[in-house]
């Protein structure tokens, strides 16, 4: 009959059932809060940056104001909108460096009728002949784009679409209008901003909102191999307009959520050590129950070496099954924490904001692992240093 | 002839506040491979202390002791806890006063526990099974030893020294927690494996029917051999 330290140790833990479990609970929660972070980490970025490459613009030349809003706009519409001449950004288009140009009006509107408690809802008025060819990954599930001068015509969003119960040929009376308008097409689904939008073209939505001769922005896409900077520059110079380009809005977000990631990410780490010490605790405790035992065991022929690894091995299966088990969860209730991080940040991509893949997983499951390790070293060499006798004379 | 164990002039000597107690006060003793010797005495008298020093566990606070050709104890040849252990899984095999069995191991498991720790112990099923048969055990060899009457576990104890097969068998009041019957069959299983495999016995006892199985029976009073 073969017995293996491995099933020694294993049975070590069975000892104290409750202890034990609230030891690996504690490894759960903080691997559970570690991952998450890291998915964080790695999903808001991600989304963040498909957010901005689904826009299409390299840059975008707005009214002058806070760039903070002006970043907002750019992903999910806002409210307080700026605008600026149309003419001013009519002399832009033609600049040389600009390959493609279109210009557009944002308008918010409050909707109280919208879910429970009232919504916003975006209307984009958009050149029909510039705007789609930023965006060819724009694709119908019913209709198509509506003429530049149409009138009374809006395409819609999926979420929209989804929310309003509308198709293309619907007729539907907008909030924030007086006039029917007729759904001409219908948006599949992107996983981004313009999900949520209602799409107009420009100059009816610069009368309906009573915005004419007035753009919201501009967004353009520049001849390659120009200088950026330069040109930037060179358009910082007209009045009243400032310049942002996708880098600066990435940049922007991502600093007003680092402050939210550095804390998020002290709590992970003083949950992290919470528990490492309660691993440590934990097998501290059990040594010093197992004292005799221990002693017995050197009698029997254990070398300080055989246990050392024993309660390195104990240490190590509950860092390993808290650990796995934390990942585990972090992976199932990712939507959940998404939920939570949407409802406390100030913006949030769309796409999904917690990615778990599986090079976070292993590098949390070592991380855990090698701290649990560590901890395991002080009771692992107290056990070690068990004298036999001394042990038993205890008894 | 050179003795299995050799243990001259050994001193115990336990301070407590200015009071010096001597546990040991002078024991010289030479035995050999293939011996049955039994210390017998009142409590207190020093037979544990005496027999824990012979088997490695303690150490004299003066006097030589040499175990196999090795001088484990002497001025200025003391080894090192590695050291002794190594002797003790070499040499010595333990049955205490108590059981010390691992509570969340099976009998079996912990009959075969020195095994994980000296690979070449590893016992096969049919010795186990033939073991745990001869010591009365074999219908427990799943149980967990709480499931154990205190005889029962003496028995696993004394299976797991057994299960050592060492030279030397120290014996620590081994049938103290076992009936008539069962101290009779033990007493016949140590005899038996001095004649049979040549182990080396140590017996602690105060069971004066047991203890005639020694070859060489000691009285311990005051530390000191009386008889």
């Amino acid at each position: 009959m073969k017995l293996s330290i491995y099933q020694v140790a294993y049975k070590n833990l069975l000892r104290r059932k409750v202890r034990t479990s609230l030891t690996i609970l504690g490894i759960v929660i903080s691997t559970w809060v570690f991952v998450t972070l890291l998915g964080f980490n790695h999903g808001y970025e991600n989304s963040l940056n498909e957010n901005i490459e689904g826009m299409g613009f390299q840059i975008v030349l707005t009214a002058k104001g806070c760039p903070y809003e002006a970043a907002t706009l750019m992903l999910q519409g806002g409210t307080g909108l700026r605008y600026m001449p149309e003419n001013l950004v009519r002399s832009v288009i033609d600049k040389p460096q600009v390959e493609r140009a279109t210009p557009m009006i944002m308008h918010a509107e409050f909707d109280p009728n919208r879910g429970e408690t009232g919504g916003t809802t975006i209307y984009l008025g958009i050149d029909a002949a510039s705007y789609p060819p930023m965006k060819p990954y724009l694709a119908f599930s019913q209709g198509t784009w509506f003429a530049s001068d149409a009138e009374n015509q809006v395409v819609l969003g999926y979420e929209v679409a989804e929310l309003e119960q509308r198709e293309a040929g619907d007729l539907m009376l907008l909030p924030g209008t007086t006039e029917e308008y007729e759904v001409v097409g219908v948006l599949k689904r992107t996983g981004n901003q313009d999900d949520g939008m209602i799409y107009m073209p420009l100059f009816a939505a610069q009368k309906t909102f009573n915005r004419e001769g007035e753009l919201t922005m501009l967004g353009m896409r520049l001849v390659p191999e120009i200088d950026q900077a330069a040109f930037e520059e060179e358009l910082y110079q007209l009045p009243d307009v400032q310049v942002v380009s996708m880098a600066q809005v990435k940049n922007t977000i991502m600093g007003l959520v680092s402050s939210a990631k550095a804390i998020v990410l002290s709590v992970a780490c003083i949950a992290f050590l919470i528990a490492i010490f309660g691993v440590v605790n934990t097998v501290l405790m059990s040594v010093f129950e197992r004292y005799q035992e221990i002693g017995i065991l050197k009698s029997m022929g254990a070398l300080p070496g055989d246990i050392f690894k024993m309660v390195f091995i104990e240490t190590t299966i509950l860092c390993a099954f808290g650990g796995l088990l934390g990942i585990g969860f972090s992976w199932i209730f990712s939507g959940m924490s998404e939920l939570a991080v949407r409802y406390f940040l100030p913006f949030s991509p769309s796409g999904k904001l917690i990615i778990i893949n599986g090079s976070t997983a292993l590098f949390s499951f070592i991380a855990i692992a090698c701290i649990g390790m560590l901890g395991s070293v002080y009771p692992a060499w107290r056990a070690a240093s068990v004298r036999p006798l001394e042990s038993i004379r205890n008894e | 002839m050179e003795h299995l164990i050799t243990a001259k002039d050994i001193f115990k000597i336990f301070k407590r506040g200015s009071e010096e107690i001597r546990a040991i006060n002078g024991i010289s003793l030479d035995i050999d491979a293939g011996d049955i010797v039994a210390i017998t005495g009142e409590s207190g008298s020093g037979k544990t202390t005496f027999v824990n020093i012979i088997g490695s566990l303690d150490n004299p606070t003066s006097g030589e002791l040499c175990i196999n050709g090795r001088c484990v104890f002497a001025p200025g040849a003391a080894l090192t806890e590695g050291e002794l252990t190594r002797i003790r899984r070499e040499i010595f095999g333990y049955v205490f006063q108590k059981f010390f069995l691992v509570p969340t191991l099976t009998v079996a498991e912990n009959i075969v526990l020195p095994g994980v720790f000296q690979p070449k112990l590893e016992v096969s099923d049919a010795e186990l099974d033939k073991l745990m048969d001869m010591l009365g055990i074999l219908a427990r060899k799943n149980h967990l030893p709480w499931h154990l009457s205190g005889g029962e576990m003496q028995r696993v104890a004394i299976a797991r020294a057994l299960a050592l097969r060492s030279k030397v068998l120290i014996a620590d009041e081994p049938t103290g927690n076992l009936d008539s019957k069962r101290s009779e069959e033990i007493k016949e299983l140590l005899v038996r494996l001095n004649r049979e495999q040549g182990i080396t016995i140590i017996l602690v006892t105060h069971n004066h029917n047991l203890a005639k199985i020694g070859k060489r029976v000691y009285v311990m009073k005051d530390g000191r051999f009386i008889e």
